[in-house]
């Protein structure tokens, strides 16, 4: 399996789409807070991009989640090479293994850090000054982010290895996605009670880095807004265990059409 | 006795309603060079398939090295390369990065494995060329590359020398015949160019509609490789009447153009040319020949059809 993880890897390294992929996650929130919003630079600082981009911006991170986990699980299945790994006698189980782990990194964990970053880098160039942010949250959101991030990335993959095709599998996965919201923002239209943070992983992780509920206050003479962000216990687990569930659901059709369908 | 590399045991595959493998029987014993013949859509590329792990068997199944269970297979297979189809390479990368990505996958330690596959199968001075933009030949030549990097004890190679010129044939056969005598490898090869086959392999499996109709030693097909004359001449029908009545020539073929086979009196073509003009007919084509591994494979296969 460490064999397969190595080989995908050298293969990562060279590939221009995830390079591509990589490079528009670092530069995308350079250049969207002044150059798309209009926002003059000195204004964004670490607190104002957390409570005014970070949840609605997710849309366009679920991209990199996409290609990045489609690529790296199905992309040898496109050229065949694939094939290879196979005949070199690696059970199909490892193999499904070392992808979706190697996928997981790639998808989930690359690009949880590049959408984080923004935070950091604004925060050392302009200043976090939102003195109604607790940090300890915002770890513990962006943590928890991870979950739901999961959820899509295997979503992503489970529709990659059923069509053997990294292409199809992007293309699916932001239709299906797509289709997704428009069908909860429907539903949620006549059912207003409705919670739609558990329904897509999308919502979900747009809840957790959205940040409306807050209070004005004027401490020693200045206006200071402060910021409900402390979690729930059920909120938590919720999170935590549907996304698991789900992520289990998507892998486990994966898994048996990836050991037991025929390689033509 | 040598020992037996691989053997198919009622081997049966089947897509949807299309039997493609009908309970295949075959062995292949360590040293030797197999020749997989039969016309496309036999099930050459099936078994093939099946012995690389890339399709099962609906029913019966393999063994290789003596493992059947799925662990030893896997193990098996380990031992052994595949070139199944066309060779598999990523487009965007060079010859040494396909093969380094092999490499890793195989887990093989020796980097410098690398360069001796590249000067066998002289690829050496392609540097940072792109695969895409190798030709068929050199797409092949990589695969077999490919093949030889983890040193396999059998190698299953499918239509390996497609699109090769006729210097990388020559190249290519004598590989597989230096592997096979010096390093022991075991070949299973299908190829078109029955030509090629027969200057290499020591035994030779048919297989058409899904099943085997024929297994044979190199030896056995030279036995039925027999020498003939083949006669043409002003008047084929009386030539043929001459022959058997007057000549006593039993072993005869008429051909579909009229022309005549005989399969006997090698030593008597005096005999019979002489009796032919006496008899008012002018040959007007007498040659020796011999029934290659190309006419034995069309006889098969006719017969079979």
């Amino acid at each position: 399996m460490i064999n397969i993880v190595r080989s995908l890897n050298f293969t990562n390294r060279r590939s221009m789409v995830i390079l591509l992929t990589i490079f528009s996650m670092i530069v995308l929130p350079m250049i969207l807070p002044t150059g798309i919003l209009g926002v003059p630079f000195k204004e964004v600082t670490g607190g104002a991009y957390l409570i005014n981009l970070s949840g609605e911006f997710f849309v366009v991170w679920i991209f990199p989640i996409m290609i990045l986990g489609c690529i790296v699980a199905s992309g040898d299945a496109g050229d065949k090479t694939l094939y290879y790994e196979i005949m070199a006698g690696h059970s199909r189980s490892s193999i499904f293994a070392a992808r979706v782990l190697n996928a997981f990194v790639w998808s989930v964990l690359f690009t949880a850090f590049f959408y984080y970053l923004p935070l950091v880098y604004y925060g050392l160039i302009n200043g976090w000054p939102t003195e109604g942010i607790r940090i300890g949250d915002i770890v513990i959101r962006g943590l928890l982010s991870l979950f739901p991030m999961l959820r899509i990335s295997a979503f992503c993959i489970m529709l990659s290895v059923l069509f053997r095709s990294a292409g199809k599998g992007i293309g699916f996965s932001y239709l299906l996605i797509e289709v997704e919201i428009l069908i909860i923002e429907i539903v949620k239209e006549f059912v207003k009670e409705l919670d739609k943070k558990f329904l897509g992983g999308v919502y979900n992780v747009m809840d957790l880095m959205s940040f409306t509920n807050s209070r004005n206050y004027v401490i020693n003479g200045e206006k200071v807004d402060v910021y409900d962000t402390a979690l729930s216990g059920g909120y938590i687990f919720g999170t935590i265990a549907v996304s698991l569930l789900v992520t289990f659901v998507y892998l486990a059709a994966a898994y048996t059409d990836f050991t037991k369908r025929d390689r033509n | 006795m040598s020992e037996i590399v691989m053997e198919a045991k009622q081997l049966t595959k089947q897509y949807g309603k299309q039997l493609a493998l009908d309970s295949v029987d075959f062995k292949i014993r360590e040293g030797s060079i197999v020749g997989l013949i039969g016309p496309n859509g036999a099930g050459k590329t099936t078994i093939m398939k099946i012995m690389g792990g890339l399709v099962f068997p609906s029913s019966g199944g393999i063994e290789m090295f003596g493992e059947s269970s799925e662990k030893g297979l896997n193990h098996s297979r380990s031992r052994s390369s595949f070139i199944i189809e066309t060779p598999y390479a990523k487009g965007g990368m060079s010859a040494r990065e396909n093969l380094e990505k092999q490499r890793r996958q195989k887990g093989i330690p020796d980097k410098k494995r690398i360069d001796e596959v590249l000067d066998i199968v002289k690829l050496s001075d392609t540097g940072k060329k792109e695969v895409k933009k190798f030709s068929l030949g050199m797409k092949q030549r990589l695969g077999i590359a490919n093949a030889l990097l983890g040193k396999p004890e059998f190698m299953v190679l499918d239509e390996p020398i497609n699109g090769l010129d006729p210097e990388g044939i020559v190249e290519i056969r004598e590989l597989l015949k230096s592997l096979n005598k010096e390093e022991k490898v075991t070949i299973l090869i299908s190829s078109h160019i029955l030509s090629e086959l027969s200057q290499l392999c020591t035994d030779y499996i048919f297989i058409n509609h899904g099943r085997i109709t024929d297994v044979l030693t190199a030896s056995e097909l030279s036995q039925e490789c027999s020498e003939y004359y083949h006669i043409d001449t002003d008047d084929n029908e009386l030539a043929g009447a001459i022959l058997t009545k007057d000549l006593g020539i039993r072993k005869l073929e008429v051909l579909e153009d009229g022309s005549i086979r005989i399969y006997e009196g090698f030593d008597d073509i005096r005999r019979i040319s002489k009796g032919l003009y006496e008899g008012g007919v002018i040959p007007t084509l007498l040659s020796r020949n011999e029934v290659n591994l190309e006419d034995y494979y069309m006889k098969k296969v006719q017969a079979d059809d």
